[in-house]
C-alpha cells in the first residue's frame, strides 16, 4: 500500500448488498483498504439482527419482502404493495418509485445492510451460452463477453455463495457446458413432493408451444440453490466443502430445514445472504451504515475521486432520530453497487457516465405470468424452498425469435404470490359469499374446506426474458424528493410485443400442462386491485408480476457510444469508476440473474485489484509486496 | 379460579366455529389473549350477543340486521384463530396479534402444514407426502 497518501481508502464501495459485499470481500482478501457505504441500517450484532429480522417478519401483518427490516424515510425502497390495479384496467402507484409507464415496473428491492440479497429466494441457475447472444434471435443486446469468459467466475461465485446442484443434471437437462469433472459445492436439494407428482405426470410428455415449430418435451429439472444441503465430498478434487451457517460461521451441519420463508428471511440461516460474506471480510474492510451516497465526485480529467454522502440518525437502534450530516470521502477507485435502480439514480444525480445517453435506460426484469390451480390430490404446499424444480424446455432455440423465451418455476408455496396466501383463501371461504348463499361455513365443514382449498394448491411461474429496450428507463423527478432532499426515481416501463407474445405462449403452454396434470385452473387475469400488471393482448386479458430482477440501467457493451460500462463494468467515461450489479447485464437472460451478477462482480474485482496493483508499482520498486497477479485462486 | 377461556364459554364457542376441538385450541396457548382481543374489538354488548347465540350458527341467515352483524363477528373470530390476525371490523384496520399468534394459526394445521418461518419439518421434509410430516411441532391432525 502507499504510505503518505492523503486518503485512507483504496476503494469506496457504494452499497453493502449482493454485489458490493462480494467486491469488498475480494479486495479485502488482497489487503485493500475498502470503505463500504451502506444506505440502510446494519445490526450492531449479527445474531441479534437476525433474531430481530425473524421476529419482525413473524409479527408483520403484510409479510412483504421488506417486512423483516426497519425502514427509514432517509433510505426508502419500493415495496410490492405500492402498486394497485384499477378495476377497469390500469394501475395506481403510491410509493418511493414514481411510475409513469404504460405498465408498472413491478419489482421492489430492499435498502438494509445486505440489500435485496437478504430477501431473495436463492435460486442460482447459470445463464445458458445462448443467452449471451439474443441479438442473433432478433431482439435485445449482445454481451461483449461470452459464457466461456465467465465460466471460471461462475465457479468462483458458486463457491463463494455455496450452491447446491446436480452437475450431471445441469449438463444433460439444461445443456450447460460445465467443465469436465466439475461438481457443485453441495449435492442437489431434494425435489419437493409436488415436483415429483409433476414429474410423474409430465416427464416425457409433449406440449405445443405456439412459438416453436416442434412440440416441446417436458421434463422437471432440479434448480441450483444458494442454500445449504449435503456437502459434496468430491468438490474441488476431493477437498470437499463446509457449509456456511449462522452469522457466517462454517457449520458442517447447517441445512435448509424447510422453513418455507426464504422470502424474506431464512430463520435457519441456511440460505445465502451477503451478511455471511460480510462476516468473513478482512479487517481492512470498513462498513459505515446509514450513509446514503448522493454524488460521485470526479476531477478535471473525469477521473473518479470519491463520493459525497449523507449520514442520518446514528442514535437509537432502529435508525430513527438524529440529524443529517454531509460528508466527502476520497479513494482511488469508486464502485457503485447500490442496485440497478439506485446505481442509475446516482449516475444521473452526478451527471456522469452518460456519453451514450444510456444511463437509466434498458431497464429490464423478468415479467412473470403466474398460473395457479388445484391438483387432484393433497400436495403439501408451503413446505421447503419456494421453488425446487422447473421446466427448462422453453428457454432455448429458434422459438426465441417469435416470442420471449421463459423459464418455468414450479411454485411450492401454494397461491401465496397469486392471491396472498391462506389468509386470502380463508377470507374467500368466510363471509356471505363463502358458500354462495348456502349459509356460512362453520366448524368441521370449514376445516375440511380449508384443507381442500389450500392443501391442493400449486403455482407455475413463467419468467419471461425481457429484451433491452432504451424506452424502458429510470429517470429522476427533481420536483419530487425523498426525506434527504434527493430526487426520487421515476420508472417508465412497458412490455414489448415480443414479451407479450411470450406471455400469451406461456398461457397456452400452461393450459396444456394443467390438462396433463388433471389440475383445476384458478388463474385469473381480470383487471382489479390485485392485478396492477394487467394488459390486453390480441383481445385477451393477462397480468404479469415483477420477479425482483431489476437489470440493465447501466448496460454493458463494447462501445462507449452505445453502452455505459465495458466488460469489466468500468464506466467508459470515467477512469476509476465502476458500476456493478444486474444494472450491467446486456440481457437479463432466461435464468435468475444474481449468480451471473455475482460472477461478474468477482471478475471485476480482479480488474480493480489490477488497477490498484498498477498504481502501486512505482512505489513498490524497493519494497516488493505479494505478487500482484489477478487470479481468484478458487476459480480453477 | 378462572377457566382458561375466561369461564364464559369462549373456547367452546370457538371450537364450534373453527372445527378444531377445545383441546386443540387450548394447545395453541392463545385462547385468553384472543378472548381479550375479541371483547375489546367487538365491545362488551356485541360480545355478549355473540356469546349468547347458538354455539354453531352453521346456517346463519343472509342479509342485514343483528343476525348478520353476529355472523360477521363470528367470521372475524374464525379469522383470528386461523391466522393470528384480527381482520378489522367495521372498517377498522386489520392487525397481527403477535408473532406467537401467527405461529399458532390454524389455517396451516388444517392441511397438516406449518406457518412459514415456524416449526420446520427438517432437511428434505418437503419431499415427503403431506401426511408424512406431521412431526412438525404441535401439528394438529
Ligand atoms: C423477492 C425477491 C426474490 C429474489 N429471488 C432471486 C432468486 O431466487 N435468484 C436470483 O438470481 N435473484 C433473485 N432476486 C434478485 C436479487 O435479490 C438481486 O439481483 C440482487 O440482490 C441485486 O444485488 P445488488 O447488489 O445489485 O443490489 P442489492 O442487493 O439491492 O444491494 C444494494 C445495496 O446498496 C444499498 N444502497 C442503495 N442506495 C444506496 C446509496 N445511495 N448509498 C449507499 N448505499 C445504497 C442498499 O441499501 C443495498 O444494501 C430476488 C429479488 C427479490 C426482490
Ligand atoms: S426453506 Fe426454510 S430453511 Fe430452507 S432456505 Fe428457505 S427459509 Fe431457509
Amino acid at each position: 500500500m502507499s504510505p503518505g497518501r492523503p486518503q485512507v481508502y483504496d476503494v469506496i464501495v457504494v452499497g453493502g448488498g449482493f454485489a458490493g459485499t462480494l467486491m469488498a470481500h475480494r479486495l479485502g482478501e488482497r489487503g485493500r483498504r475498502v470503505l463500504v457505504l451502506e444506505a440502510g441500517v446494519r445490526a450492531v450484532n449479527a445474531a441479534q439482527g437476525h433474531r430481530r429480522a425473524v421476529d419482525s417478519y413473524l409479527a408483520a401483518s403484510a409479510k412483504v419482502p421488506g417486512s423483516p427490516y426497519p425502514s427509514h424515510p432517509a433510505a426508502p425502497w419500493p415495496e410490492v404493495t405500492d402498486l394497485t390495479g384499477a378495476s377497469g384496467g390500469g394501475y395506481r402507484s403510491d410509493g418511493y418509485l414514481i411510475q409513469r409507464g404504460g405498465l408498472p415496473y413491478a419489482s421492489g428491492y430492499v435498502r438494509a445492510n445486505g440489500g435485496t440479497g437478504n430477501v431473495w429466494t436463492g435460486l442460482t441457475p447459470r445463464m445458458h451460452p445462448e443467452d449471451f447472444r439474443t441479438d442473433l434471435f432478433g431482439y435485445g443486446r449482445a454481451w461483449p463477453i461470452g459464457y466461456a469468459d465467465l465460466e471460471p467466475y461462475y465457479r468462483a461465485a458458486e463457491r463463494e455463495i455455496g450452491v447446491a446442484a446436480d452437475a450431471e443434471e445441469q449438463r444433460a437437462r439444461v445443456g450447460l457446458p460445465l467443465p469436465h469433472g466439475y461438481v457443485f459445492p453441495m449435492r442437489a436439494l431434494p425435489p419437493s413432493h409436488l415436483d415429483r407428482l409433476m414429474a410423474g405426470r409430465l416427464d416425457g410428455r409433449c406440449v405445443k408451444d405456439p412459438g416453436a415449430e416442434d412440440p416441446v418435451e417436458l421434463r422437471v429439472v432440479g434448480t441450483p440453490h444458494a442454500r445449504n444441503g449435503v456437502p459434496n465430498p468430491s468438490y474441488e478434487g476431493g477437498a470437499g466443502y463446509v457449509p456456511v451457517g449462522a452469522s457466517g460461521q462454517p457449520d458442517q451441519h447447517n441445512r435448509c430445514v424447510g422453513h418455507a420463508s426464504c422470502i424474506p428471511v431464512c430463520p435457519a440461516q441456511a440460505k445465502y445472504t451477503p451478511l455471511k460474506t460480510q462476516a468473513r471480510w478482512s479487517p481492512t474492510v470498513t462498513l459505515v451504515d446509514r450513509a446514503v451516497v448522493s454524488r460521485v465526485l470526479v476531477d478535471g480529467t473525469g477521473r473518479a475521486t470519491g463520493v459525497e454522502y449523507l449520514s442520518y440518525g446514528d442514535g437509537d437502534g432502529d435508525g430513527h432520530g438524529g440529524g443529517v450530516d454531509r460528508h466527502r470521502v476520497t479513494a482511488d477507485v469508486v464502485v457503485l453497487a447500490a442496485h440497478a435502480v439506485e446505481n442509475a439514480k446516482l449516475l444521473l444525480l452526478s451527471g456522469l457516465a452518460n456519453r451514450s445517453d444510456q444511463v437509466g435506460r434498458n431497464l429490464m426484469d423478468h415479467p412473470v405470468l403466474l398460473a395457479w390451480g388445484l391438483m387432484p390430490e393433497q400436495v403439501g404446499p408451503y413446505r421447503g424452498p419456494g421453488s425446487t424444480s422447473g421446466l427448462e424446455g422453453f428457454r432455448f432455440g429458434r422459438a426465441r425469435r417469435r416470442r420471449a423465451p421463459f423459464r418455468i418455476e414450479i411454485g411450492n408455496w401454494g397461491w401465496v404470490w397469486a392471491t396472498g396466501g391462506p389468509e386470502g383463501d380463508l377470507a374467500a371461504l368466510l363471509g356471505p359469499a363463502g358458500r354462495q348463499g348456502r349459509g356460512r361455513l362453520r366448524g368441521a365443514a370449514l376445516r375440511a374446506a380449508v384443507r381442500d382449498r389450500v392443501g391442493r394448491q400449486f403455482a407455475l411461474q413463467f419468467e419471461m426474458e425481457q429484451g433491452a429496450d432504451p424506452a424502458n428507463r429510470i429517470t429522476l423527478d427533481p420536483g419530487s424528493r425523498d426525506a434527504l432532499g434527493l430526487p426520487r426515481p421515476v420508472a417508465t416501463y412497458d412490455l414489448a410485443p415480443h414479451v407479450r407474445d411470450g406471455i400469451a405462449a406461456a398461457k397456452e403452454v400452461s393450459d396444456q400442462i394443467f390438462a396433463l396434470l388433471g389440475a383445476e385452473d384458478h388463474s385469473d387475469y381480470a383487471p382489479g386491485p390485485g392485478q396492477p400488471g394487467h394488459f390486453v393482448h390480441h383481445g385477451r386479458s393477462y397480468a404479469f408480476r415483477g420477479a425482483g430482477h431489476g437489470a440493465g440501467t447501466h448496460i454493458m457493451g463494447d462501445s462507449p457510444s452505445t453502452s455505459v460500462v465495458d466488460e469489466w463494468q468500468r464506466c467508459w467515461d470515467h477512469p476509476g469508476l465502476y458500476a456493478i450489479g444486474c444494472g450491467s447485464l446486456p440481457s437479463v437472460a432466461t435464468s435468475n440473474p444474481t449468480l451471473t451478477m455475482a460472477a461478474l462482480a468477482l471478475r471485476s474485482a480482479e480488474r480493480v485489484e489490477g488497477e490498484l496493483a498498477a498504481r502501486d508499482r512505482p512505489v513498490a520498486l524497493h519494497r516488493r509486496t505479494a505478487p500482484a497477479t489477478t487470479t481468484t485462486g478458487d476459480a480453477s | 379460579m378462572q377457566a382458561l377461556d375466561g369461564g364464559d364459554g369462549f373456547l367452546a364457542k370457538s371450537a364450534a366455529l373453527t372445527g378444531f376441538s377445545e383441546e386443540e385450541l387450548r394447545a395453541t396457548g392463545m385462547s385468553q389473549e384472543y378472548r381479550a382481543v375479541v371483547r375489546e374489538r367487538a365491545g362488551a354488548d356485541r360480545y355478549r350477543l355473540f356469546m349468547e347465540e347458538e354455539p354453531c350458527p352453521d346456517r346463519a341467515d343472509e342479509g342485514h340486521g343483528p343476525q348478520e352483524a353476529r355472523a360477521e363477528l363470528a367470521d372475524a373470530v374464525i379469522h383470528l384463530w386461523y391466522t393470528g390476525s384480527w381482520p378489522g371490523l367495521d372498517g377498522a384496520a386489520p392487525f397481527t396479534v403477535s408473532a406467537r399468534a401467527y405461529a399458532a394459526g390454524l389455517v396451516w394445521r388444517a392441511f397438516g402444514g406449518q406457518p412459514p418461518g415456524v416449526g420446520p419439518g427438517g432437511f428434505g421434509s418437503w419431499a415427503g407426502a403431506p401426511g408424512d410430516v406431521a412431526a412438525g411441532a404441535g401439528a394438529a391432525r
